[in-house]
């Protein structure tokens, strides 16, 4: 067993067909949560426009029966299991299936983990009392969680992905008689998934927005709203309105260039440039100039990094638990919370392999 | 339909007169693909409005149906205007007679004071607020003189970045919303909210002949696919991916945006979120023909 897993009453861990179940309850894990998309609804509409927040067959379960097995081991050990019922989009069509899944599940576990507020209008509707609101409704203030426990009787929320760790605490400490689940490994999408609308799972396009957007942004300067009083009333060259691609990195390239090269007298000019430069500019690019000029050792370095001041708030980073020690951290710091619980969202990923062997890179962020 | 203006800040407000110019012929230049996107999306929409005033009704001059301002920029809370700005703007509605609407985008822990000294405000001026989170939609449910509306995020539908659905059963799905629920309307009716936001894309409104009713505001041109809390423009000039500005950003996205390179997808990223853009206006008749649906012309993004 991972050491850094001490509170496993307090895991919430997502399964899958394949998942090893009997090797997780034996090791003491109890809490789960899984995903089920029925065969005439994948027959149909396939798993990219799913009943859940998850996009491929291996993190569904799509058998009845094999869930309904899994559902009593998991009990047996007395342990728990969420049904999840939380697409990013809903409608009437998908309704009615989930509706249907209701049925056939609300008697056999533990309860629901849901997003649209339509589905827990009708599970109030019958009595349905175990809910666990989703990520997915944004819980990004203490007045996103009142306006539910305000009017509805709810078991759990998840908080989202990108929160601070003092967040977190705040609403554990104003809603101590509410559960609150967060996550304890992330992804590295930049996206709030609370309001990510792209397409997911689909083989045919390039790659996830995120990763793509990441890859292919080329920076320009912003277009102006005082474009057209400056063509129509100043008169200037429409020339002068073209797209105008920024290079940041380019000083600072050139730089490295010329220093590999060992070019002084190109170094020399190059800093004599960035010297020129307003320092309030300079302090912009604080930490990318600090590197670089570190990374000179040299006396112009030196003076123009002596002038500089980061600009940006020296403000914490969200983490996105890519490592052990962010992990334990996290742990750490909220472990003396009763009402926490930690959610691993390893749905058709080899859990197991995720706790044990963590080879993600270092985490760049503080927590 | 009604036409409403969006302004996203204050330059664009300082520039209102120009960018509602018209001048076709002359600006059709910036058109071109070399030219930033948002100068084709003013250019072309407006030209677009003034070929479909059978939209609102209309012969004149479609400048001249402009009943209100959408002010604020439903994308990001570092960006959410301050509160002399909505005044200004404010008071400049009310000189003109035109009705005025406050945006919000998505808001977290640290923009609530902000937003309560804005709500105290607006309360006093009768005005409507568009809000787009569960947080900014409570605390103003506390303001009895605010109207609030569902911002985007209330009805959510995914938004292809990359691909037209080829699956016809899976397209049918996206172009239904959670609006057309009925438990859902009722519920926001309950909370005194019958107006919803929609964007220019294809989704099937037949809810709107179903009781509760409704009423639309539809945004044009643009659709947003994503938005961040992790803004990669801040991170561009702080040397790591993703960067959190959390309670303070130097909002850098007023100076810098991005493109993405294959201009085939047609995405484009301003602020912390992605866009497409739709100029077409071949809207459905159960939306143009009722008068308390808006369309709301976000002139300059």
């Amino acid at each position: 067993m991972n050491t850094y897993y001490k509170n496993i009453d307090k895991l919430v861990i997502g399964i899958s067909q394949q998942s090893f179940v009997e090797d997780l309850l034996r090791e003491g894990y109890k809490n789960f949560f899984f995903g089920f998309l029925p065969q005439e609804y994948l027959e149909k509409y396939g798993t990219q426009i799913s009943l859940n927040r998850r996009y491929y067959l291996q993190e569904q379960f799509t058998d009845y029966e094999t869930a309904l097995k899994i559902i009593e081991k998991i009990h047996k050990k007395d342990g728990k299991i969420h049904l999840t019922l939380n697409p990013i989009q809903i409608n009437k069509t998908m309704f009615e299936h989930i509706k249907t899944l209701i049925q056939s599940f609300k008697d056999q576990i533990d309860g629901f983990i849901i997003s649209n507020i339509s589905v827990l209008e009708y599970l109030n509707s019958i009595g349905y009392r175990n809910i666990i609101l989703s990520n997915l409704f944004g819980f990004y203030s203490i007045e996103a969680v009142k306006f539910f426990t305000d009017r509805f009787s709810i078991q759990r929320v998840v908080l989202p992905r990108d929160i601070k760790l003092s967040f977190i605490k705040e609403v554990a400490k104003t809603f101590p008689d509410l559960e609150i689940e967060v996550f304890l490994y992330g992804d590295n999408c930049m996206f709030s998934e609370a309001f990510c609308f792209a397409e997911h799972g689909f083989s045919h396009q390039p790659a996830p927005l995120c990763s793509y957007s990441l890859n292919n942004a080329v920076p320009i300067k912003k277009p102006q709203p005082d474009f057209k009083f400056r063509i129509l009333n100043n008169e200037e060259d429409l020339q002068n309105f073209k797209t105008e691609y920024l290079d940041i990195d380019s000083l600072l390239e050139r730089l490295y260039i010329a220093y590999n090269n060992g070019d002084n007298d190109k170094l020399k000019n190059i800093l004599n440039k960035i010297k020129k430069y307003d320092t309030e500019y300079l302090s912009k690019y604080y930490h990318k100039l600090k590197f670089a000029l570190n990374f000179l050792n040299n006396k112009e370095a030196k003076e123009i990094l002596s002038k500089l001041e980061p600009k940006e708030e020296d403000s914490y980073t969200q983490f996105h638990k890519l490592n052990l020690s962010a992990i334990e951290k996290i742990i750490n710091e909220l472990k003396d919370f009763p009402n926490i619980f930690f959610k691993i969202p390893a749905r058709g990923r080899n859990f197991k392999l995720k706790i044990a062997d963590y080879n993600y890179k270092e985490s760049q962020y503080k927590l | 339909m009604k036409l409403y203006i969006k302004i996203n800040d204050i330059q664009a407000f300082k520039n209102l007169e120009s960018l509602l110019k018209g001048r076709y012929t002359l600006l059709k230049k910036l058109l071109e693909k070399d030219y930033p996107v948002e100068y084709r999306a003013n250019i072309q929409s407006l030209e677009n409005l003034q070929n479909n005033k059978h939209l609102f009704f209309t012969q004149r001059d479609i400048r001249k149906e402009i009943k209100g301002i959408y002010f604020g920029n439903d994308s990001c809370e570092h960006l959410i205007p301050s509160l002399e700005e909505i005044k200004e703007v404010f008071e400049f509605t009310k000189e003109k007679k035109l009705n005025f609407t406050l945006v919000l985008p998505p808001v977290s822990e640290f923009t609530i004071p902000k937003l309560k000294q804005i709500f105290q405000f607006l309360n006093t001026k009768n005005s409507e607020v568009v809000v787009n989170d569960l947080g900014a939609l409570n605390l103003g449910l506390k303001y009895k003189n605010i109207k609030l509306i569902a911002g985007l995020t209330f009805s959510k539908m995914i938004k292809p970045a990359f691909l037209e659905l080829s699956n016809q059963n899976q397209k049918e799905l996206i172009t239904h919303t959670e609006v057309e629920i009925d438990y859902y309307r009722q519920f926001f009716k309950s909370l005194g909210i019958s107006r919803f936001s929609f964007e220019n894309i294809d989704i099937d409104y037949s809810f709107l002949n179903e009781k509760p009713y409704v009423n639309v505001d539809l945004y044009y041109p643009f659709i947003k696919i994503s938005y961040s809390k992790a803004c990669n423009i801040a991170g561009l000039f702080n040397n790591i991916q993703n960067y959190f500005p959390v309670e303070h950003c130097p909002v850098y996205c007023k100076d810098v945006a991005l493109d993405i390179k294959d201009v085939y997808f047609g995405i484009f990223q301003r602020y912390n979120s992605f866009y497409k853009l739709n100029e077409n206006l071949d809207l459905p008749k159960e939306v143009y023909s009722k008068k308390q649906n808006r369309l709301i012309w976000e002139i300059f993004l």
